[in-house]
């Protein structure tokens, strides 16, 4: 259960909410890289954090990321022309540098300077990975370039995805670090999915469908470890890794790529939901590459031009109920991504927490909200820098272990924790 | 993808939910009271229970220091009773600790509430990674405030 006043202050991040301040600090993904393909082509649409923006690559390669609408009479410049160093309004012709900055309003005398006097909000927008990322706060207070390892390790290593989820950003990063539902939702795709298949800690889920939960704190947020009996005297450690607001790593199999999210709200309804796969110290395969791309894993299949998920709730997610009563599809969804995403849609766009009733293995949850809400008041009432800011907090690595039974992970996990180029991963 | 039913139209009023929808979609309450047997393993611990005014009405038990490996227990007015027998009258655990010395009675504790199908909660609010028994759903950190938002996410406060 979390209070309602709780429940609005970590759910509601529009431009001036106390969450939307804290997501401010950070530098979050807002475009993939592909979107904005070359010099000059066309604009992108882009709503973060309920502001509506407009994405755009220059003449010159420039990225930027302005207010959608142009200052003059509130014309969308999605319609505009990009074009010799701008976007150009096409109702009246004023144009915009990637700054925001107006730098020709064709109905008044140059020399008269008035277009001097007009500038769009303007966020940067950088490449790194195959994202373009942003940070929508204090210009004067920009935090380092991000060093998530899958956004640093060589382009053929690395791919990622998004899909429009609608629902709030909460519910949907709570599914990220609630991994007692793996063993139901998701278990027929330990089975069959080619991303997820094959490993051998994979037995360890199956014979052990009651996990125990321990969550510590990490400096960047939370290691949240899952413990299931393996061989006489061991346990079998699944550790996620979560780091504030919104960046969750989910433990690997075998040698498959590793992979986790960025949950990012588009406004209080709708969010992007941000997948990721990279492999440490080896490229992926094209096989590899081609079943993300064809939406295994915790990648997806689209409506064809849209990043809307080809399941969704206008067609009831495809849901198959043979296959549920087979024992294929525990829900009768198919897709790991989108077996998450149809049950958190299902709660509604911004769940009522005050009704739930929370067990305890819900305690990463009940954790994660504490250090949100916590982190949110520090910084509203004193200015505290929150975890997660720090570059730092990004090196981290999700972890796969066989351990005695009297070892904690937290000790034993130290090394394996920290993301190191061309460090193995730590996997079963 | 498998073979796919196409939804019917039976369904599409259920699709049309909306934010205020969800004010009255649950109906409640929508579960009993759980009772909470709390319990500081130390007496730190059991000051810092004692001192949420949530549970102010409930009383907080700490592991009699006489006989610590039979779990008995006592409460703030001295009374003293064994774990196997108290344990019966709740639904759950909280237990708290701020030191390892009560570690192999919090994994007594655990197979007992575990006998009677009784959930355990522990909190761990220190740092030496020792090795404590893996007992229990644990949250380990160093803010003690995890017990209010605890008890309170749980809904274990009082009524």
């Amino acid at each position: 259960m979390l209070r309602k006043e709780i429940n609005d202050l970590l759910t509601q991040t529009n431009a001036g909410t106390p969450m939307g301040d804290l997501f401010r600090q950070y530098w979050i993904p807002a475009l993939l890289a592909s979107e904005l393909p070359e010099d000059d082509c066309a604009p992108v649409r882009v709503k973060l954090l309920g502001e509506r923006l407009l994405a755009f690559r220059d003449s010159n390669g420039e990225y930027g990321l302005i207010d959608e609408f142009c200052a003059h009479r509130g014309v969308s410049l999605w319609f505009g022309r990009n074009e010799e160093g701008g976007i150009r309004c096409p109702y009246h012709g004023w144009k915009y540098d990637v700054n925001g900055n107006c730098i020709e309003v064709p109905s008044e005398p140059e020399e008269s300077g008035f277009c001097e006097k007009i500038k769009l909000s303007a966020y940067p927008l950088i490449k790194l990975g195959d994202i373009l990322w942003t940070h929508m706060g204090d210009k004067d207070n920009v935090p380092d370039l991000p060093k998530w390892e899958f956004a640093t390790v060589p382009a053929e290593q690395t791919y990622s995805s998004k899909r429009w989820q609608e629902s709030n950003w909460l519910q949907a990063m709570e599914g990220g670090i609630d991994s007692s539902h793996v063993s139901f939702l998701h278990s027929g795709g330990l089975k069959s999915d080619p991303l997820f298949k094959g490993a051998a800690g994979n037995k360890y889920n199956f014979n052990d469908k009651k996990p125990v939960f321990e969550v510590v704190d990490s400096e960047g947020g939370l290691y949240i470890g899952a413990r299931r009996m393996a061989e006489e005297g061991h346990y079998y450690w699944r550790i996620t890794q979560w780091v504030m607001p919104s960046f969750t790593m989910i433990p690997p199999r075998g040698d498959h790529p590793v992979h986790g999210h960025f949950w990012i709200p588009i406004d209080d309804e709708n969010c992007w939901a941000w997948s990721y796969d990279y492999h440490p110290t080896r490229a992926l395969t094209d096989q590899e590459r081609q079943y993300m791309i064809e939406g295994n894993g915790v990648h997806n299949q689209y409506v064809p031009g849209t990043f809307r998920p080809l399941q969704n709730k206008d067609n009831d997610y495809l849901m198959d109920r043979d296959a549920q009563k087979r024992g294929e599809l525990y829900s009768g969804v198919w897709g790991i991504a989108m077996q998450d995403a149809s049950l958190q849609e299902s709660m509604g766009p911004i769940v009522d927490r005050t009704k739930e009733n929370l067990v305890s293995t819900d305690n990463g949850i009940i954790m994660a909200r504490h250090k949100l809400r916590k982190a949110v008041n520090a910084l509203t009432e004193k200015g505290v820098t929150p975890p997660g800011r720090d570059t730092n907090h990004h090196l981290v690595r999700s972890v796969a272990k066989v351990l005695p039974k009297d070892q904690p992970f937290s000790e034993a996990c130290a090394d394996d924790f920290k993301a190191e180029v061309g460090k193995p991963q730590t996997t079963v | 993808m498998g073979k796919t039913v196409q939804p019917t139209l039976l369904h599409s009023c259920a699709k049309a939910s909306s934010a205020s929808e969800l004010l009255f979609r649950v109906q409640y309450p929508n579960s009993r009271h759980r009772r909470a047997l709390f319990l500081g393993l130390d007496d730190a611990a059991t000051d810092l229970i004692r001192s949420q005014p949530a549970i102010a009405s409930q009383p907080v038990y700490r592991l009699a220091a006489d006989a610590p490996n039979q779990l008995t227990l006592s409460d703030e007015r001295g009374s003293v009773g064994h774990l196997e027998a108290l344990i019966s009258a709740h639904d759950l655990v909280l237990m708290v600790s701020t030191n390892a010395s009560q570690d192999q009675a919090a994994a007594g504790i655990y197979d007992t509430a575990r006998s009677h199908n009784i959930m355990v909660n522990w909190i761990i609010l220190h740092q030496q990674p020792g090795r404590r028994p893996q007992v229990a759903n644990q949250i380990f950190t160093k803010d003690p405030d995890i017990i209010a938002t605890t008890i309170d996410a749980l809904r274990i406060g009082d009524l």
